[in-house]
């Protein structure tokens, strides 16, 4: 739009007036409106966003205090449940394992393994780290392996790494450049009916040159072993330093070591065409390794798709040690949603499943973290976020998985909204994704909450006592504070029994030692 | 009926960091009435009338900035000293030595507050030293004022104004609320004079301060957040969650998003000096339309263009020293113009990518200017369609919040391009790429539109006005509580 220039006003009469008073009349119209605006709002609920009085008036409480007052009353109505081991989910800063004991770790044999890593045994510890587009291109996982890696012996490596993944380019930890036909399944689009590994894909292909390169930083004399993983089907080829090996694939999970040594580097070609190959390890031999899976969009209840073969193999094998659940911010797409019921129904038989098949593993469970909505023109905190913490909690306490309030470990309610709106910006305008410097920020807190969970371990066996506790939970199903009172008629699950688990010692020996055997199907 | 919260009251008067004063707060409703019956009460005395519209001017700077109203009457009281003492110095070394310091204080003031960080963390990369950066709140318009003060202090040591003898007049000078927060970069020698004069608003004032107040309104609160919240912010804040589709459309939002909020802000501040009988230039002339890089800049923020031409490019020799210090004069200036936009290297990469071009457009001009093998109209839509795309490449290292983003943003396009999933995205996205549509289109407006409009208006009455203005009100209402439209972040 181009305005001309000015038009000499001599000959014109003086609007000056007519400026006062259309300002004056607009406003008095406006101010009148904002008056009666109770009688009209129902019709015209916009009105509210341009109420002159709106900032003077005595305020009313707003939706979210209405809510959360609303939870308090139904949990004080049902005081005579045993909710107070439930309640513990609301902790920051901790891993929380739902009872009043908190001297014992939440997790306990892994940081028994922990403790022997201190020191100074030849012991290697996987943790698998599930999660959504929060962590991709490894954010916040490169972040929390880095400081256990230097925590815990200094032995670094990536991970896995998937052989192509929309984020593979992004990330800066890992690097693996295909050359060839890559024929993909994944969580969405399963075209070649394959069963998918814990990143939610599979690959195929006739003739793949790889080269991948772990970009962890790493001692110059440090050894990292690089493991090709792949799934079941007739057999692999891999052609490495001109020689070519065929392998059998009869296992839901197999390995093969494609190189060990001080270099960073791998360089192969992988020809399998019924086989699916899941992707690549980079890991020291011993110390902690961190597997990052994420899969944007999702909310965990995707992991269903796994077969429950392939969690009984790995598990058989001991391979992981720890599984993480990092979802919960896909689940908060409509504003307003404050039920969460549905997550609990889908997620349960996923976590029964995990539970299930792999008893030798164990797992933790994360809230979800902040995430905020425009709610009349200001961006804030969804306001269903406390019965989705609370519908995760139960999903937790109910398989007895211990948790870790994320959302308020970070800083609760408006952390997302101060942290993607300051000058220093630690989360993106979409008030859901922490950027680079976010990620690295609530890496630590994750980390800090990992240690201390470490040194309540650490401190019982200084004093003797068992890490492993023998108490077992829970004993009361727990409804989410959303449903609390339909749930004291209509009870929706049984207590649960619990069951003893098997020494799982033997079946990491295997793991521990994979420099002795060139071929690991597990 | 009503209960009015009198603390509330209080509370509205005084500074609030997290709610600045904006012309879209409700406050500003009130400020405007209380400005605009006194203004008027006044009218006929141009001292008295001066004093009002500079006491609501630095009220309206506190109210969006707090305490640094103080920097803008010490900045005034200093150049209106410092301008005084060149006028009088008889010689021209004399002169030189206080528009040096004027030089030195203004630019140094604006360094500490806008600079400091970013050469501290220049100076920790490039050596050992470790400084830690400075807790430096930038003041609102600081850059605006700055260039004010000197193009003041410049234009007295040049002769060609003498410098002002009110105080408060130059104090209003630079405080002057409508261009205050982003401009535009008015001059004294055409600002001051027209505070002298009568307070008389034409028909063809009144329309136009009209027409541009409502449209710039749109623009900036309607058309520009609209598309900034629901597309833009999110995806220049993490493009590797976008493929290339998805950012190639948001670049082009953004392109919308740019202009329509700088230029609409303009206009609300031309629109509403002009019904304060204050006429400022237009700061914004289509710029999407223009043909070469050259073109761009005489359409685009004519304010800052025209500034930097006659204060830092003539300054350094403009075209005088032959070819070469030409080009090199061109290049500095748009490095230094894209300094001034922000204390990052984004901004100096931006100002050098568009002094490249403008040299690029001046060697094209020498060799191939007058020579013709298609149409003109078919050579002139090739030449916006590239001058365009070019200013919108440069847009990825203006908006990106490093360069990391923007390589990366630039990464996405060249190799995450896909048209997969594009019906989720247009589904999704449908009301975003509508407003960038709308945005667009208003842009193709003839220039002859607008002028249309105004005329026609000049003879409808009041009520057509108030009308008009109710309708903008129920609008920006919707759109204020418009249901946000959440990323999607397609994978397939």
């Amino acid at each position: 739009m181009v305005l001309a220039n000015e038009i000499p006003y001599s000959s014109s009469m003086n609007n000056s007036k007519k400026v006062i008073t259309l300002i004056l009349v607009v406003t008095i119209i406006q101010l009148s409106l904002s008056v009666f605006s109770s009688q009209f709002i129902d019709y015209y609920p916009y009105f509210k966003n341009v109420n002159l009085l709106s900032d003077v008036l005595v305020k009313e409480t707003p939706q979210k205090e209405i809510y959360t007052k609303k939870c308090k009353e139904i949990k004080t109505e049902v005081g005579d449940l045993p909710m107070n081991d439930f309640d513990a989910y609301e902790k920051k800063g901790t891993l929380i394992r739902f009872n009043s004991d908190t001297l014992s770790p939440a997790l306990q044999k892994f940081n028994e393994k922990l403790i022997a890593l201190s020191e100074g045994k030849n012991v290697k510890i996987r943790i698998a780290w599930f999660g959504d587009s929060q962590i991709e291109g490894d954010f916040i996982t490169q972040d929390v392996r880095e400081q256990l890696q230097n925590y815990f012996g200094q032995q670094k490596g990536v991970g896995y790494a998937p052989l192509t993944s929309i984020s593979s380019d992004f990330r800066r930890t890992a690097k693996v450049v295909t050359t060839g036909d890559i024929k993909t399944d994944n969580f969405k689009k399963q075209d070649y009916n394959a069963g998918l590994f814990f990143s939610g894909y599979s690959f195929f292909s006739n003739n793949l040159d790889v080269n991948f390169q772990d970009n962890v930083r790493k001692s110059s004399e440090q050894i990292t072993q690089k493991w090709l993983l792949f799934g079941r089907g007739d057999s692999i080829a891999i052609k490495l330093h001109d020689t070519v090996r065929k392998y059998p694939a009869n296992s839901e999970f197999n390995r093969v070591l494609i190189g060990s040594g001080v270099s960073n580097k791998v360089k192969f070609t992988v020809s399998s065409k019924r086989t699916p190959i899941y992707g690549i390890s980079s890991e020291p031999s011993s110390g902690i390794v961190l597997d990052n899976f994420s899969f944007r969009g999702i909310t965990g209840v995707e992991l269903k798709k796994l077969n429950s073969a392939l969690l009984a193999q790995i598990n058989k094998s001991g391979y992981y040690d720890l599984i993480v659940f990092q979802y919960g911010v896909n689940l908060m797409f409509k504003p307003n949603d404050t039920n969460y019921d549905y997550y609990y129904r889908a997620m349960r038989p996923v976590l029964k499943k995990f539970k299930d098949n792999m008893p030798n593993t164990e797992f933790l469970m994360f809230s979800c973290s902040d995430r905020a909505f425009n709610y009349d023109g200001t961006w804030k905190t969804a306001i269903g976020i406390d019965s989705l913490i609370a519908t995760q909690a139960r999903l937790a306490y109910n398989n007895d998985i211990p948790f870790y309030n994320f959302y308020k470990s970070i800083g609760g309610s408006g952390t997302i909204v101060k942290w993607a709106d300051s000058t220093v910006q630690y989360a993106n305008k979409d008030y859901i994704h922490f950027n680079y410097r976010g990620a690295k920020a609530v890496a630590k807190t994750i980390f800090t909450a990992f240690i201390n969970d470490y040194n309540k371990a650490v401190k019982l066996k200084k004093a003797n006592l068992p890490i492993v506790s023998q108490k077992t939970i829970p004993t009361k199903v727990i409804p989410t504070k959303a449903v609390v009172k339909e749930t004291l008629i209509k009870k929706i699950d049984t207590p649960k029994t619990t069951t003893t688990k098997p020494d799982i010692s033997k079946g990491k020996e295997n793991i521990q030692k994979p420099t002795e055997k060139k071929v690991d199907s597990l | 009926m009503i209960d009015i919260d009198w603390n509330s009251v209080l509370h509205q008067l005084l500074y609030d960091a997290h709610n600045p004063l904006l012309f879209n707060n409700g406050f500003f409703v009130y400020f405007l009435v209380a400005f605009i019956l006194l203004y008027y009460l006044f009218r006929k005395n141009y001292k008295h009338r001066a004093i009002v519209l500079t006491v609501f001017s630095l009220y309206f700077f506190y109210k969006a900035s707090g305490a640094f109203v103080g920097i803008v009457i010490l900045s005034a009281f200093f150049n209106y000293f410092i301008s005084n003492l060149i006028f009088k110095s008889k010689k021209k070394s004399g002169k030189g030595f206080f528009l040096f310091w004027s030089i030195i204080v203004n630019l140094g003031v604006l360094f500490y507050f806008k600079y400091t960080n970013f050469f501290i963390e220049v100076v920790n990369n490039f050596s050992d030293l470790k400084f830690d950066p400075l807790h430096i709140l930038l003041p609102i318009g600081i850059s605006f004022f700055t260039f004010e003060n000197l193009s003041y202090t410049i234009d007295v040591y040049r002769g060609e104004i003498a410098p002002e003898k009110g105080i408060v007049n130059y104090l209003l000078f630079l405080s002057f609320f409508p261009k205050l927060v982003m401009g535009p970069i008015v001059r004294a020698k055409d600002f001051i004079p027209q505070l002298k004069k009568e307070y008389f608003v034409s028909d063809s004032d009144f329309s136009r301060g009209f027409y541009l107040i409502v449209t710039g309104l749109i623009k900036k609160l309607i058309i520009s957040d609209y598309i900034s919240v629901n597309l833009v912010n999110y995806v220049f804040d993490g493009p590797h969650l976008h493929n290339g589709l998805e950012c190639l459309v948001a670049l082009h939002g953004y392109a919308i998003v740019i202009y329509c909020d700088f230029s609409g802000y303009s206009d609300v501040a031309i629109g509403i000096s002009k019904w304060m009988g204050i006429t400022i230039p237009t700061n914004f002339l289509s710029p999407y339309q223009s043909k070469s890089v050259s073109e761009f800049w005489r359409r685009w923020h004519i304010s800052l263009s025209s500034w930097l031409r006659d204060y830092l490019y003539i300054s350094m020799g403009g075209n005088r020293k032959g070819k070469f210090r030409t080009n090199l004069n061109l290049f500095l200036t748009m490095l230094i113009g894209g300094f001034w936009h922000g204390a990052s290297w984004n901004f100096i990469i931006w100002g050098a990518m568009h002094g490249t071009g403008l040299m690029i457009n001046k060697l094209w001009t020498a060799l191939f200017g007058k020579i013709r093998i298609l149409p003109k109209a078919i050579t002139n839509f090739i030449f916006a369609i590239v001058t365009f795309h070019f200013v919108c490449f440069c847009w990825i290292f203006f908006k990106a919040s490093s360069l990391d983003t923007a390589l990366q943003f630039l990464h996405q396009i060249v190799y995450q391009f896909t048209f997969d999933g594009v019906y989720e995205y247009v589904d999704n996205y449908k009301y975003v790429i509508i407003m960038i549509v709308i945005g667009y289109l208003i842009h193709l407006i003839p220039d002859s539109f607008p002028e249309k409009v105004i005329e026609r208006q000049k003879r409808l009455p009041l009520v057509y006005y108030i009308v008009v203005m109710m309708g903008f009100i129920a609008l920006y209402s919707f759109f204020k509580s418009a249901e946000p439209v959440m990323p999607i972040y397609l994978q397939f």
